[in-house]
């Protein structure tokens, strides 16, 4: 998954001024700062994560022009949180967007189609502003194919186009992409709502498309031309990340692999056939030359028959993403007996607990894992994972930092063991998928658990709550998630007291989502001075009333109060569905007939 | 081959007018779209033709948006066997026509058809023969089975392992009941 959130270089920027002060003389003694714009400008160009360059644009008026001329990247994590023609004003040479929309919830079918967070807006804005963007990364937006179609026919320089979660387009929209951006290097498409009318697209791509360095349509179904796509893999020689999707065969896969050795990370498609052509043998090789491979994701329908052909490039792999392939343990064990170097791994619960003893064996650098829930939706299937799989892995894994943890059972016991065992947690979210279901040895609420979590892991920045819970697991993070910054929370807590907890004692909260607990007005109204400091909140099926949402729009005018209805209009006191969040941009003016902003 | 007559006549133990075997549907709309309902989302009242064939436990409700899986992960194992796999041996059911009761087969175990049909006679006791492409089995049974599109094919068309991957269950009919499409 793309990085939405750049924030890689920690430079200070007093530590760069200081190093130039020495050499340059100083200017007009009116000024505020010793040097000229040109070389502040010069040296604040320097700086990536927009975090610090926030830092330095508030520094003085001077400060702020040269940050704002040298920045080429902005990322707008909420898309309603600001308009295009403030950020055009005050940025005048971008060449990089990142924009997200709809709330996370969206995911879940939480917030209706046609909600908003239109692309269109903005790219009108900066066809004028921004003729030379070169990159867009979208996440949780509405994306038209006309928007599309804008996009490709306004931006001559366009380059990268990310779409993550986004919906509204079809498969026509990428046709236009393909056809008309001539220094395409990246087209990135992720697990949208797209409506997918074939594979044209990619045979829309012109001889003269060379540059493509990323091309991800792993989520695309249907099936494109295989010739159209050889050619295009032959003539990309910079070609270095390339994720097909399950219609691609074994065969195909051998043939293009020959085409980009250089390749860094590889989606496969389906990783079985039913009539081979060759021996299976002749697949072994497939792989032998792809030295600099670091990623591998796809293996649909992977069996033991066919796994063993990825075992060469195992040694060197640092990312596997198995969460497609149905592994059992054993299949798991052996594939991972080769795979030393792995920091981030994922997975599908059918590898049960057996399958993670292997995980905890084999990858003592494993920094990241992700376990998914194979059926979800059926209570009759098999168990999936349990606390001892997690248990097994914490053992075997000190190092891991981040996890998504889906199972059907857990006890408090077995979380304070894992947070002893790995302490460096930054992202831990575990879902017991029965909402409310408390330790099942002890039968108490999981609040143990979580205090363990909160206690123990002091560089915790996200998480996500599950299981029975009473208002003291909201106690014990308001006292110790002290670099907590985004919480999601359904089916816990017992009174308005669990929410005031966590909006008092979380100095680094930005992002609150809540949904089906009981806190209500006086909750909500408790964050009344918090909110400005946050990114968003998000409360659905709470017990929160219009009135007091009126109340919180009217003492801060700053924020954003949205309420959604729903058709019914059957209760017009309680508000079902509120998103709150701080915008420079006042109330939106695109909110459908269901929102209703105080 | 058109089932529905053969039904009717069908040995199977169970109750009468009970179907021992049902086609197995997902209910994978837990997710059911009630953007359009109020508090809480809770949506007990779920379409049942799909579960009429079984008898979900009832105090489970189907949860908006639960677990926050999202949907495109939904139907990772759409057109693999709902059953898990015992081991690693693709078995399955198999029932003849005349006999009470079904049996398991490994398909594993066997490496051609011709190990499998002598493994399926020596279990039915039964005489199957050889299968020749143009008259098919020359005896009074014919071996058919359910593939993964869910209809019903004469065993023996296609290559073994392709045979192995689609195979659902098999059913040994009695010759004169085949109906020749």
């Amino acid at each position: 998954m793309p990085t939405m959130d750049p924030n890689r270089k920690k430079s200070k920027p007093v530590d760069l001024v200081d190093s130039v002060d020495s050499r340059v003389e100083l200017t007009e003694s009116t000024r505020s700062c010793p040097f000229p714009d040109e070389v502040l400008e010069r040296v604040l160009s320097l700086i990536d994560s927009h975090k610090d360059r926030s830092s330095v644009s508030l520094v003085c008026k001077d400060w702020y022009n040269a940050e704002r001329w040298s920045r080429r990247h902005v990322f707008i994590g909420n898309c309603y949180s600001v308009s295009p023609e403030i950020v055009a004003a005050r940025f005048p040479r971008i060449r990089s967007v990142t924009l997200k929309g709809k709330p996370r919830f969206s995911d879940f079918n939480l917030v209706p189609e046609d909600w908003g967070a239109d692309v269109h807006p903005w790219l009108s804005v900066f066809s004028s502003a921004y003729p030379f963007l070169e990159e867009l990364r979208l996440k949780r937006m509405a994306v038209s194919d006309e928007s599309l179609e804008f996009l490709a026919t306004s931006f001559h320089g366009f380059k990268a186009l990310s779409l993550l979660s986004c919906d509204g387009f079809s498969t026509d929209g990428l046709k236009a992409i393909a056809s008309h951006c001539k220094n395409l290097t990246e087209l990135d498409i992720q697990e949208n709502g797209i409506d997918d009318l074939g594979g044209h697209w990619l045979s829309c791509f012109p001889e003269s498309q060379t540059s493509l360095e990323v091309l991800n349509f792993a989520s695309l179904n249907s099936e494109v031309s295989f010739d159209a796509l050889e050619k295009l893999v032959s003539r990309c020689k910079s070609l270095r990340v390339l994720k097909l999707n399950r219609n691609i065969s074994l065969d195909q896969l051998q043939k293009l692999l020959l085409h980009c050795p250089q390749l860094m990370e590889l989606g496969t498609g389906t990783f079985m056939q039913e009539l081979i052509s060759g021996p299976v043998t002749e697949f072994k090789n497939m792989f032998s030359n792809c030295r600099k491979l670091v990623t591998v994701s796809g293996l649909w329908d992977a069996t033991p028959l066919y796994l063993p052909v990825i075992y060469p490039v195992c040694a060197s792999l640092t990312f596997l993403n198995l969460s497609y392939a149905t592994l059992q343990s054993s299949e798991l064990a052996n594939l991972l007996f080769h795979c030393r170097s792995l920091r981030r791994l994922w997975l599908l619960d059918t590898v049960g607990d057996k399958g993670l003893e292997a995980v905890g064996s084999c990858c003592p650098l494993l920094e990241e894992l992700r376990v998914f829930p194979a059926d979800p939706f059926d209570q009759e299937i098999f168990l999936g994972v349990t606390e001892s799989g997690f248990v097994s892995v914490s053992r075997g894994c000190p190092k891991l930092r981040h996890v998504l943890y889906f199972c059907r059972q857990m006890t408090n016991a077995a979380v304070a063991t894992i947070a002893r065992n790995c302490p460096d947690f930054t992202h831990f979210r575990l879902c017991i998928m029965n909402p409310g279901q408390p330790d099942y040895l002890t039968k108490e609420p999981m609040d143990e658990a979580f205090g363990a979590i909160v206690k123990t892991c002091t560089k915790l920045q996200r998480l996500a709550v599950s299981g029975l819970l009473t208002d003291r697991t909201f106690e014990y993070i308001g006292q110790h998630a002290k670099n907590m910054e985004t919480l999601s929370v359904a089916f816990a807590g017992n009174s308005d007291l669990g929410m005031e907890c966590v909006l008092k004692g979380c100095p680094k909260l930005r992002k609150l989502e809540i949904r089906d607990c009981p806190f209500g007005n006086a909750a909500l109204l408790s964050g009344l001075t918090k909110y400005e400091s946050m990114r968003s909140l998000w409360m659905s099926a709470c017990n929160v009333t219009m009135n007091a949402c009126r109340m919180l729009a009217k003492e801060k005018p700053r924020l954003n109060v949205e309420v959604m209805r729903d058709e019914e209009g059957s209760d017009d006191s309680q508000a079902h569905k509120v998103y709150v969040y701080r915008s420079v941009a006042g109330p939106r003016r695109d909110a459908p007939p269901f929102v209703l902003t105080l | 081959m058109d089932l529905i007559n053969f039904e009717a006549t069908e040995l199977r133990l169970g109750l009468p007018g009970s179907t021992a075997e049902q086609p197995e549907i997902k209910s994978t709309t837990s997710v059911v779209n009630t953007n359009k309902r109020s508090s809480p989302e809770l949506d007990s009242s779920v379409s049942d033709e799909n579960d009429s064939s079984r008898t979900p436990p009832p105090t489970k409700a189907q949860v908006v948006g639960w677990p926050p899986v999202r949907s495109y992960r939904r139907n990772i194992l759409q057109g693999k066997k709902s059953e898990p796999e015992m081991g690693s041996g693709i078995y399955v059911k198999v029932s003849m026509d005349g006999a009470p009761y079904l049996r398991k087969v490994d398909l594993k175990v066997y490496k051609s058809y011709g190990e499998l049909m002598k493994g399926l006679q020596e279990m039915f006791k039964c005489i199957i023969g050889l299968y020749s492409e143009m008259e098919g089995y020359k005896s009074e049974y014919a071996p058919t089975y359910e593939d993964k599109d869910g209809d019903w094919m004469l065993v023996g068309d296609v290559p073994w392992d392709m045979f192995l991957t689609s195979c659902r269950r098999l059913r040994i009919m009695k010759s004169c009941e085949v109906i020749e499409s």
